[in-house]
């Protein structure tokens, strides 16, 4: 069971009917066991309803008057324009930094698609693989030529693969290993 | 002509906005709607007067704030952006002219209040203090007024944090969350002043309010 020091914040917000349930089901049972408490709650109550007819003040009949006095004596505003640019940069305030931030990330993806597109888009029905796969296609079995005329063996897993293609395409009296798909 | 007030020989207009809600009176005054200026003023004027009346303790003094609250609402409804109630909003200037006032003035604000006063400070006010006459039978509005100004000292008693959140919950009904707003504290600093002041108003009202 909660003590007084705890409930009796709690007191004032009953009396005020913004407890949720289960603090308003706390502070009854306290106050139902709690003299202290429970006539520090009667005392508030009697106390907001006699808040609450404590009249409204009214200030004196020329208020009115002498308000209208300082209006008309205030300079008159210019008329503001339609729209103008640092008017709208001024309103946007704190807005600024994060109108600034999405800008620039917008266009700097603008530029990132752009240059894709212009580095992609070289020449007609050629893709960028294509063109820079032969180059370094042609590169390789030229390598893989020097290398295997460089150091002869007889795996045939080495053999000029131009050669044993070129060997393939004689079929009569070339040398079969089989299948050169197992070979490669 | 677009962009100034319209005005008239007459000051300010009231009448025309009577039944319109605040938010439509903004946007008219946006519009340099002097008659919706009018209506606000009706409305809010003497809400406004009670409160800084009992935040400083003095009527020449709550008179001028009060019209400086209106004069700053008038020069900066542009820059109004409607995320508050207008009420906030005026209580917020109201309660920032309160700060400012006592700053300057830094003295001691309790209220002396005589039996001879009228209850309302306004000079056509018929309400008066009657002395105790056991023949004559209105002594339940005579303890009705004593109590009435029991409460008006003990309010001026309480230290200004406690005593503007009591004024806005207790006697102008605003919200948990409005008052934070208008005195710009987190909203469980709104309960505790308020359960303080209660606290600190239920011992020195304790005549009026023990059962």
């Amino acid at each position: 069971m909660k003590n007084c020091q705890a409930i009796a914040p709690l007191i004032s917000e009953y009396i005020n009917g913004t407890l949720d349930s289960k603090d308003v089901w706390m502070v009854q049972s306290h106050i139902a066991r709690c003299e202290p408490c429970a006539l520090m709650a009667a005392e508030f109550q009697t106390l907001t309803q006699l808040l609450k007819k404590v009249p409204e003040r009214t200030p004196t009949s020329s208020f009115d008057e002498k308000l209208a006095s300082r209006i008309a004596s205030l300079p008159q505003p210019s008329p503001r324009p339609r729209f103008s640019l640092s008017i709208f940069w001024q309103d946007m305030g704190r807005s600024r930094t994060t109108v600034l931030r999405s800008a620039i990330a917008l266009a700097s993806a603008c530029a990132a698609v752009l240059g894709i597109f212009l580095v992609t888009s070289r020449g007609p029905n050629t893709t960028a693989f294509e063109n820079a796969e032969t180059p370094l296609l042609t590169h390789c079995i030229e390598q893989h030529r020097i290398d295997s005329a460089a150091q002869p063996l007889s795996d045939l897993s080495v053999q000029d693969v131009s050669a044993r293609q070129d060997a393939q395409n004689q079929p009569s009296d070339a040398l079969s290993y089989g299948d050169d798909q197992d070979n490669l | 002509m677009i962009g100034q007030w319209t005005r008239n020989s007459t000051g300010l207009q009231q009448g025309i906005f009577v039944s319109y809600p605040d938010k439509i009176l903004v946007d008219r005054c946006r519009a340099r709607d002097q008659s919706a200026f009018g209506e606000i003023v009706a409305r809010y004027k003497n809400k406004l007067y009670s409160y800084i009346f009992r935040m400083t303790g003095n009527a020449e003094d709550a008179e001028d704030l009060t019209q400086e609250v209106f004069v700053r609402m008038y020069s900066s409804f542009d820059t109004f952006k409607n995320q508050s109630s207008l009420s906030t909003w005026l209580f917020r200037i109201a309660s920032n002219i309160c700060i400012d006032s006592f700053r300057r003035n830094k003295k001691n604000r309790s209220i002396a209040y005589s039996l001879d006063e009228p209850l309302h400070s306004a000079e056509d006010s018929e309400a008066t203090h009657e002395a105790p006459d056991s023949s004559y039978e209105p002594h339940r509005q005579y303890m009705r007024i004593e109590h009435q100004e029991q409460i008006e000292v003990a309010l001026s008693k309480l230290p200004e944090k406690l005593r503007e959140v009591v004024l806005l919950y207790d006697l102008e009904g605003a919200a948990y969350d409005e008052i934070a707003e208008i005195v710009n504290c987190p909203l469980g600093t709104v309960k505790s002043r308020l359960f303080n002041g209660r606290s600190q108003l239920r011992k020195l009202l304790s005549d009026y309010v023990a059962p």
